[in-house]
């Protein structure tokens, strides 16, 4: 049957996913730290009919071939990790990092997952924990008596007690750096986990060594641009049209085929 | 039999041909650093015709004679990703794989696990000095494909001309040599998208559609002609 059939079809596969990455990122524009994803798109392969090149006759060779393509595919989806824009709550437990990197966090696994979700909560014995009550790593104990938090941009975590005029330091937020951010792992609630393709986590100080400071009060949205995911969408249903148009063509013109006899 | 029989069903095939070739086109519209196919007709080869032919030269039909690609400038959008890289010019990039070097003009990378630059199917990015690695700190890239962090140059992308590239898929091209880039220039935080025009492509697609059913119609008819005259001699 006719290539473009199928060349077509691969388009019209390709932009329902596209479709689907773009309502996802849609879905999540008020999501706390959320990232949003982009579907990179590839030709599939070439079946060459004619090899340019070859020779024709004593010193002529052929300059172009024939190759005919035989349709796209998805390459990746790949998480694009620029800056969300900042909200400003005043809440203490509400931390942003200005930058790169990712919160650590305990699941209930005991494994570490990996978060730009700074919307921190204290639970019933004073640890700062996650909305879905994951403790933060190093585990941060907020005491009873604490009439202020203050989180400093290098993640110092200090606390004025009642009855107290000085701040104490009672603990300290790293965060983790990864070589390749894009390669770590969705794990739904805004939690990410590494990877053989993200590289090792490099933990240490918020602010140094290219990982982004610490900033108190203040929350990160997700990085999804509405207007963009917008036209994105128009793009992907046009696409999606013109590649149905192009099966019709082709289905046409298989029927003009079987026509040919009356 | 009637050689225009055979003339109408080659231009049939040949149709149909270019109807894959952009069939193909449109579904990588979206298929960043995407070169479109171009298809050429040519006569059916004379010698060809004339194997199967024993009346004398006639006019021998049509049949795809070759593809190539139209290597005009895709448009530059925005992504705002620093590991975006779109070219303009004559310039590819250099991506090592287990064949030997391909080109890219899909600047879509990546870093791997130990800050490697990477195209999306983790194949290395070559760099002057072979594969580059990226500091941990922000880094920009100049218009000249230079690579400096801090202050300091860490890299300078391969970007070279491939001379008469074909597609290999996968975003990626080869060629049998390539000479040094002439004019060209890279942009940070874009990409450049397929150099395909959807309604240019149906239209052609269109067009196709048109000649192919023409093509039909001439062959129904000389089959009806022959078919009457049967019927004359009976």
């Amino acid at each position: 049957m006719m290539r473009a059939l199928w060349s077509a079809a691969s388009g019209m596969i390709a932009q329902q996913l596209n479709v689907d990455t773009i309502a996802n990122n849609l879905a999540n524009v008020n999501t706390t730290g959320f990232k949003r994803e982009r579907v990179d798109f590839q030709d599939l392969m070439y079946q060459t009919a004619r090899v340019a090149g070859t020779p024709v006759a004593q010193g002529v060779e052929l300059p172009t071939g024939i190759q005919v393509g035989l349709g796209t595919r998805a390459a990746a989806t790949t998480k694009i990790f620029s800056q969300g824009t900042f909200q400003d709550t005043g809440n203490p437990l509400d931390v942003v990092i200005e930058g790169d990197g990712f919160f650590q966090i305990t699941r209930p696994s005991g494994e570490i997952a990996y978060t730009r979700a700074g919307a921190f909560k204290l639970d019933s014995s004073g640890n700062v924990v996650t909305p879905d009550g994951y403790p933060l790593e190093p585990a941060i104990t907020i005491p009873a008596n604490t009439n202020a938090i203050s989180i400093g941009a290098d993640g110092t975590v200090a606390v004025t007690l009642a009855g107290q005029t000085a701040p104490q330091t009672i603990g300290q937020i790293t965060i983790a750096r990864f070589a390749n951010p894009a390669g770590l792992s969705n794990i739904g609630h805004s939690l990410y986990s590494a990877t053989a393709a993200s590289g090792a986590a490099d933990v240490g100080t918020p602010g140094q060594d290219g990982r982004g400071g610490l900033a108190q009060g203040v929350l990160e949205l997700s990085n999804v641009q509405v207007v963009e995911e917008l036209v994105n969408m128009i793009t992907a249903q046009r696409a999606y049209e013109a590649n149905s148009q192009a099966i019709k063509v082709a289905d046409d013109m298989l029927q003009t085929a079987n026509n040919t006899r009356r | 039999m009637l050689r225009g029989l055979y003339a109408a069903a080659s231009a049939m095939v040949a149709q149909l041909a270019r109807q894959d070739v952009y069939a193909n086109n449109l579904a990588n519209a979206n298929s960043v650093g995407f070169r479109r196919s171009r298809v050429a007709l040519g006569q059916f080869p004379a010698d060809l015709q004339a194997a199967l032919d024993t009346a004398g030269p006639a006019a021998g039909g049509a049949a795809a004679a070759a593809t190539d690609l139209d290597t005009t400038q895709g448009p530059l959008t925005t992504t705002s990703r620093p590991l975006d890289l779109a070219l303009t010019g004559d310039a590819f990039f250099t991506i090592q794989t287990p064949n030997g070097p391909a080109y890219t003009r899909d600047g879509r990378f990546m870093l791997d696990s130990r800050s490697r630059l990477v195209t999306l199917q983790g194949q290395f990015v070559l760099g002057e000095q072979g594969p580059i690695t990226l500091p941990a700190t922000d880094f920009t890239v100049s218009a000249e494909g230079e690579i400096s962090s801090g202050g300091s140059v860490v890299g300078k992308l391969r970007l070279v001309a491939p001379v008469n590239a074909r597609q290999i898929g996968g975003g990626l091209f080869t060629a049998a040599q390539a000479g040094p880039a002439q004019a060209f220039s890279v942009s940070q935080g874009m990409v450049e998208q397929a150099n395909v025009n959807g309604v240019q492509e149906m239209a052609r697609m269109l067009n196709g559609y048109r000649l192919y059913e023409a093509n039909a119609t001439a062959l129904r008819t000389q089959d009806e002609t022959v078919s009457s005259l049967q019927r004359v001699v009976q």
